[in-house]
């Protein structure tokens, strides 16, 4: 069997050496891959309804911070390349070694930017679409309600689907014999699953979504409207009660609680100071609900592209991580870092390929900043 | 250096030459690290800056993706070395830019073609 020869000198056919070739055509693929999914974004931005694509989801300051590790990481892996092809040991391990730190942190950062948004919490109203987020307060309730809810949504699709398969056993036994024994045995089945579907259906009918308590984001775009639609009237404890179209939305009193990094530094050293935002919650009747959701992909098409593009940004990531680690470690038998001893040339041929790898992830994220985080 | 290089078939002129050149690549790969970190640092003050109108367009994402497609040509340029590359690379280059072009067209094509509604 012919095989291609594992050459470290570059190949008179291509002017290249195999590896090289071997991961452009690699890249080349990735670029279509990635460039379907930005087109999917165009797709999804230049599709939702004028002024509703969502902005200012993201904190500026930790993407800002990510693009400038990816930026610092990109130049450390091309002088680890640098170190091998100057006989630097030393100098390469340092450098790989920070690329792979940076690559850690990057995964750290983002792992913290995805907990921030499958802990937030928003509502859309029936009037208007009004859109409310916040962190809800009662989630026990509202888990308890989510959970009971899907089980028995769950167990309607199981009798669903069971009754509809035995009707058609019915209807096959009964062609061939109209008074066919097995038939009614069928047919007292049917009957006792569909007994239970009611009670399913009586289940779901009977079990009540509580209403929400929400502490509120500071920017709220749904502030506008209580000007305009809402009334206000004093509520017992509660500061003020908006009124959308006769569902009460209530606003009340609570001990605030910073949520923050920054700020609960700040109220470490005892520099905290309770924003007038923070103070209170909103109560949402279930009635005034349109829709409701954690920050989920399901929430909106931003989050959606959102989560699908920085998430596999986020797997090569890892993936690269992973490979300059091998590159890393001195390993028996000329494997890892111990190649550089053994055929220098060889190993900055890989530390090359690893660092094109590296670099193509870096370029991704330049693009995904500012269409995710900033504009 | 104590460790000799036995696997480079280098005259010592050659390679002296080689690092010289190398450490000369060091110092423009760190001129690349400021520019790309100023560059971002713009683009996040323009996103700032309310420029107007919202939509296919807008100055300020015009403004920002040039700023993005400059950044992301000095990282394919000099730390990809596109600058010196063999013409095989090139050619599997330009395949998949025009397929990518190609799906973004698809969009864009989409979004001028849109459903009427009553």
């Amino acid at each position: 069997m012919d095989v291609i020869p594992y050459t470290v000198k570059p190949r008179p056919e291509t002017g290249l050496y195999n590896a090289k070739l071997g991961i452009w055509l690699f890249l080349a693929s990735e670029v279509m891959l990635f460039g379907g999914l930005f087109s999917a974004y165009l797709f999804l931005r230049l599709g939702a309804p004028e002024g509703t694509w969502p902005h200012g989801h993201l904190e500026v300051l930790p993407g800002l911070f990510n693009t400038a590790i990816l930026i610092l990481s990109s130049v450390t892996v091309v002088m680890a390349w640098l170190s091998v092809r100057l006989n630097e040991f030393t100098k390469f391990r340092i450098f790989l070694g920070i690329t792979i730190f940076c690559s850690l942190i990057f995964v750290c950062v983002k792992s913290y930017e995805y907990y921030g948004k499958f802990h937030h919490f928003g509502v859309f109203l029936k009037q208007d679409n009004i859109e409310i987020t916040g962190h809800l307060k009662n989630y026990d309730e509202y888990h308890h309600y989510i959970d009971e809810k899907s089980q028995l949504e769950a167990k309607r699709g199981t009798l669903s689907r069971q009754i509809a398969k035995l009707s058609n056993k019915i209807h096959i036994a009964k062609r061939k014999d109209e008074n066919s024994t097995k038939a009614s045995e069928f047919q007292k089945e049917v009957d006792a699953k569909s007994e239970e579907l009611k009670k399913v259906n009586e289940g779901l009918s009977k079990l009540k979504m509580p209403a929400l308590y929400l502490a509120p984001d500071h920017k709220q775009p749904w502030h506008k409207y209580i000007n305009a639609d809402a009334k206000y009237e004093k509520y017992g404890d509660a500061l003020l009660t908006y009124d959308f179209e006769g569902v009460k939305v209530t606003d009340k009193k609570v001990k605030p609680h910073p949520t923050k990094i920054t700020d609960m530094i700040k109220k470490a050293m005892g520099q905290y100071k309770t924003p007038e935002h923070a103070s209170h919650y909103l109560k949402i009747e279930p009635d005034a609900i349109k829709r409701h959701s954690y920050f989920y992909p399901k929430y909106n098409g931003y989050f959606a592209i959102y989560f699908t593009m920085t998430g596999l940004h986020a797997v090569h990531v890892i993936g690269g991580a992973l490979a300059m680690c091998y590159f890393w470690l001195p390993m028996p038998g000329g494997r890892g870092s111990t190649l550089f001893k053994k055929d220098r040339q060889h190993f900055a041929n890989r530390i090359e390929v690893a660092g094109l790898f590296w670099h193509f992830v870096d370029l991704v994220w330049i693009f995904l900043f500012p269409i995710m985080y900033l504009f | 250096m104590s460790e000799h290089t036995q696997n480079i078939e280098h005259s010592d002129h050659d390679e002296a030459h080689e690092m010289e050149h190398l450490r000369k690549h060091m110092k423009l790969y760190w001129g690349i690290f400021w520019a790309l970190i100023v560059f971002t640092v713009i683009t996040v003050l323009v996103s700032f800056v309310d420029l107007g109108a919202d939509g296919i367009g807008a100055p300020d994402i015009v403004l920002g993706l040039v700023i993005a497609t400059i950044k992301a040509s000095l990282v394919a340029v000099f730390f990809m070395h596109l600058s010196d590359e063999k013409k095989l690379i090139y050619v599997i280059l330009l395949f998949s830019t025009v397929f990518v072009i190609a799906l973004f067209v698809l969009s864009i094509w989409a979004y001028y073609n849109k459903i009427e509604y009553l």
